[in-house]
């Protein structure tokens, strides 16, 4: 909490402007959060900014120490920012960022890596399970490919920068990267195309709600080579090499006197681009902008509390939990995976998982698109509620703290609503298709019907292959519930236990942890049975 | 009465009298003498006469841009000379042709530093020395009454006799072949007529591209006895001088670039300076400028570390006012906007395995050098 002045300083050295509206607040259980002021008496409107950083206070490889120790491509990704990242948190005072990063934690113990064994028991055969053993694996590639060979090839001058007393073999340990890597993971941002990944103070100090407050925009497309807003020279360069003109080449005759292009005699040297003298219009910032309208009552606050929330995407309870550490329940943008149970049904019937249905069938994963809209939701994540653009890109992630690549992802998966996914229709199609179904183009709609609680009077009327697909995915839950084990508890009865928990006091960390797990295999289990009992509805049972 | 030398021919040509001491005005304006021996003659030749006046240089020195409000108390001397050329078997760079340097321009502000071959170095060390002696020639040049512009013409004689290009010309089509800043300006002086005052300060800037590799170095001088004698001046002088020395002592592998500005400002303001902002240190090698980028007041972020092979340079500028600056309407001179005096000083460095090396050094026998500051 002392710590918050010395913040206010760093913000005020790095033209960061952040709202009045706003105060940044500590607590234990928390950690860093932000509060809407008690002093707000208007509402706040969609659109309005409550938080400017300009690109140039965020910490990324390319503006640190490292942008000339590792290739660009490196420096955009995580392992390149987790790297930077760590030299300058050992560099203490000598680093620019260093009030900022006094303020992290050095390992973010709520990850789902960080449970004692037994913590991570509990959270067995949920979704959370998958997703840190693939996470495991994205940790090790990123250090065996990686931060080994940098630091073996550059530890002369790493050595050098960060001085004697750091010792080597603890700062190249695996367990100091997997620590960073999870304070870093849990709050960097993509901020453009030139930089990649960075770590951008203020707008990683709000948490995330599934119905969030605010968005984190900037502007993405951007010169990759410069990071220019504007044309830049490598633009003209592209064109004339796409021109196939020789670059040494005079242009034009010398007869008058060549134009003298203001901006660009300012290059003798370099001009800095730290010159506080640019005008506002060069500023390139990355914006923490009102998403939802912010309103009260005069009695209170509309909202259940005063907190301020980001969204960090449209994650799964599987996800927050092994990246970030917490669960929401009833995620709004929850989801469970099927692919185990679906890749054992293949196996039974001995049919190939990589084969692709020949192109006289309706149902290669091309043609099966144009069905599907309705049935399934949509794989990109937009923000099909509100229908907006996001500013200045066609990136989807660019509007929430970007993730990983994706790990244990399955793209066979079934959401809140009980929805299933474009692929894995596709496999259960195939999979009756294979086993003496034969396709059906009404087969869809029948499926839709049933989707949209159809009454049960359609049990009879359904044909051969919708029957086939939907009594499929029935053993597909069935299996799915039956692997956790747990004598079938419900989700209500999950709820039970997590309201009981809801104290009046702070929890302890392993209690905390308690809940979490508690609060996923309420999400898994509701998900579940909201598919289950669609499904047994249309086949008539009862 | 004009003293005609003897038996002197009207200057008209067909004419075979001895000329009075009728002298032409307009040739009398320009420098020239031309006598005739009567008014008729004179007429008679005028017609051919007057091309004369069009190939002699008019010396009438005028101020390019007098609207202009400057900031101090130095102004332009126009015209400038003609451009400068040089032999065909000197090498160019890449912007001697059309002004731009391309080959900068492909890797502007990206973040890779190059790291130079041995052969580099070799080539950067040789062009580095011969950088040195071509400024302690234009150096020992100085003095109360000649004009930068002929500085400019020694520079330029010199760096042909050697085989160098010297890289300001056309470099963003830059018309001199070194850069001249005089008492307020900061940098980028374009050499004029203006004939240097005892009491000055002048920095000349030298750059040369030579075997494929540019050098790069500066120093301020004092002119004239009045110069030494200004204690603000000698001051800023040695105060700029000794900021740079401080600063290379912390060049080795492993130093941040972002660091070299905290040790440069802590002096400066120290010795009550400011540090100019706007220009900056630079790397340098088969490229005028390129990565890293070297700005010398603290706390900035430029990003980077030093590693064996790199060469670039530190050049910082320090003011007595204000550190803001304002460019004149050539595009090029840099002025501080109070007026106040400005200096610099400039080596080029190479980053060895155990630190550094300074390839611009002064020889026992370079002109100018510190002096003890007035108490």
């Amino acid at each position: 909490m002392e710590k918050i002045p010395d913040f206010i300083d760093f913000l005020l050295e790095n033209d960061i402007e952040v709202s009045p509206d706003l105060d940044i607040c500590y607590s234990p259980s928390r950690g860093y959060h932000v509060l809407l002021s008690l002093d707000v008496k208007n509402p706040l409107a969609r659109n309005t900014p409550l938080a400017r950083v300009p690109k140039s206070a965020v910490l990324s490889a390319s503006s640190s120490v490292l942008c000339n120790l590792l290739s660009d491509d490196k420096q955009r990704s995580l392992a390149g920012l987790v790297l930077a990242y760590l030299i300058e948190r050992n560099l203490g005072d000598r680093s620019p960022w260093s009030r900022y990063l006094d303020m992290l934690p050095s390992r973010e113990e709520s990850c789902l890596r960080f449970w004692d064994q037994d913590e991570q028991e509990w959270v067995r055969e949920t979704d959370a399970a998958d997703i840190l053993r693939a996470a495991e694996e994205d940790l090790a590639e990123m250090y065996d490919n990686t931060a080994t060979p940098f630091f073996e090839s550059q530890r002369a001058v790493v050595r050098a920068t960060i001085g004697e007393n750091v010792p080597w073999d603890n700062f190249t340990s695996k367990k100091t990267f997997a620590d960073a890597v999870s304070v870093v993971a849990a709050r960097c941002f993509e901020i453009d195309a030139f930089i990649g990944l960075g770590l951008c103070p203020v707008a990683d100090l709000f948490n995330h709600s599934d119905h969030e407050d605010v968005h984190f925009e900037t502007r993405f497309e951007v010169c990759e080579w410069c990071g220019n807003n504007d044309t830049c020279e490598h633009d003209a360069q592209a064109l004339r090499e796409a021109a196939g003109e020789n670059d040494n080449e005079s242009e034009g005759d010398d007869s008058a006197p060549p134009e003298i292009e203001d901006g660009n005699n300012d290059d003798f040297n370099d001009i800095n681009v730290d010159d506080d003298d640019d005008g506002d219009d060069d500023k390139d910032t990355c914006d923490i902008v009102v998403h939802r309208r912010i309103a009260f009552s005069r009695q209170g606050y509309i909202q259940r509390t005063r907190e301020i929330f980001n969204s960090y995407g449209p994650l799964s309870s599987g996800q927050l939990l092994v990246k970030y550490g917490f669960a929401i329940r009833r995620n709004a943008h929850d989801y469970l995976s099927l692919e185990r149970e679906m890749r054992a049904l293949y196996r039974e019937e001995g049919i190939p998982w990589h084969e692709l249905i020949d192109g006289s069938g309706h149902f290669n994963s091309d043609a099966g698109t144009k069905h599907l809209d309705g049935f399934r939701w949509q794989d990109e994540w937009e923000d099909v509620s509100e229908g907006e653009e996001s500013r200045e890109h066609d990136h989807g992630d660019n509007h929430h703290k970007a993730s990983s690549e994706e790990g244990g992802e399955s793209e066979l998966k079934i959401d809140i609503r009980g929805r299933i996914s474009f692929h894995l229709w596709d496999r259960l199609v195939l999979y009756c298709v294979r086993t003496g179904g034969s396709p059906s183009p009404s087969a869809y709609h029948e499926i839709l019907r049933v989707f949209n609680s159809a009454p049960s009077s359609l049990a009879n009327r359904l044909s051969g292959t919708s029957r086939c697909i939907i009594e499929t995915l029935l053993v597909l839950l069935s299996r799915r519930w039956d692997r956790y084990q747990d004598g079938g508890i419900l989700s209500a009865e999950y709820d039970y236990v997590i309201s009981e928990e809801v104290a009046s006091r702070e929890l302890t960390d392993r209690e905390s942890r308690k809940r979490n797990a508690l609060i996923v295999l309420a999400n898994e289990k509701e998900m579940l049975e909201l598919a289950k009992a669609r499904c047994e509805k249309a086949l008539g049972i009862v | 009465m004009v003293e005609v030398p003897h038996q002197t021919p009207c200057s008209r040509i067909d004419c075979k009298n001895i000329a009075s001491s009728l002298q032409c005005p307009t040739c009398l304006k320009l420098g020239k003498d031309s006598y005739f021996c009567g008014q008729d003659c004179f007429k008679k030749a005028w017609p051919t006469h007057k091309l004369v006046h069009k190939t002699l240089q008019p010396t009438t020195p005028y101020d390019p841009f007098p609207t202009f409000s400057y900031t101090g108390s130095l102004r332009p001397v126009y015209p400038l000379s003609p451009m400068r050329t040089l032999p065909d078997s000197i090498p160019r760079p890449d912007y001697a042709t059309d002004g731009i340097p391309h080959s900068e321009q492909r890797l502007f502000r990206t973040t890779n530093i190059h790291i130079n071959t041995a052969e580099e170095i070799a080539a950067i060390r040789e062009a580095c020395k011969l950088g040195r002696k071509v400024l302690d020639i234009a150096a020992a040049a100085l003095t109360p009454g000649v004009t930068s512009d002929s500085i400019d013409a020694l520079v330029h004689e010199t760096c042909i006799s050697i085989g160098a290009y010297p890289s300001p010309l056309n470099y963003y089509h830059f018309p001199k072949s070194v850069c001249i800043s005089v008492n307020e300006i900061i940098c980028h002086g374009i050499p004029d007529q203006r004939k240097l005052v005892d009491g000055d300060i002048v920095n000349i800037d030298v750059s040369i591209y030579y075997k494929g590799v540019h050098a790069d170095l500066n120093e301020t001088y004092y002119v004239g006895e009045k110069s030494l004698a200004d204690t603000d001046s000698v001051r800023l002088v040695e105060t700029t001088r000794e900021c740079l020395d401080k600063a290379i002592e912390l060049v080795k592998p492993g130093m941040l670039f972002r660091e070299i500005g905290n040790v440069i400002e802590k002096h400066a303001t120290a010795n009550g300076c400011s540090v100019i902002r706007t220009y900056c240190g630079h790397g340098i090698n088969k490229l005028f400028h390129c990565a890293p980028n070297i700005p010398h007041y603290a706390k900035n972020k430029t990003p980077g570390v030093a590693k064996p092979g790199m060469t670039f340079t530190i050049e910082p500028m320090l003011a007595l006012g204000s550190w803001k600056d304002k460019t004149w309407p050539d595009n090029w001179t840099s002025a501080t906007v109070d007026g106040r005096r400005s200096a610099q000083f400039e080596h080029m460095l190479l980053v060895t395995e155990t630190g550094v090396e300074v390839l611009t050094a002064r020889n026992a026998d370079s002109p100018g050098g510190p002096v003890p500051r007035i108490s």
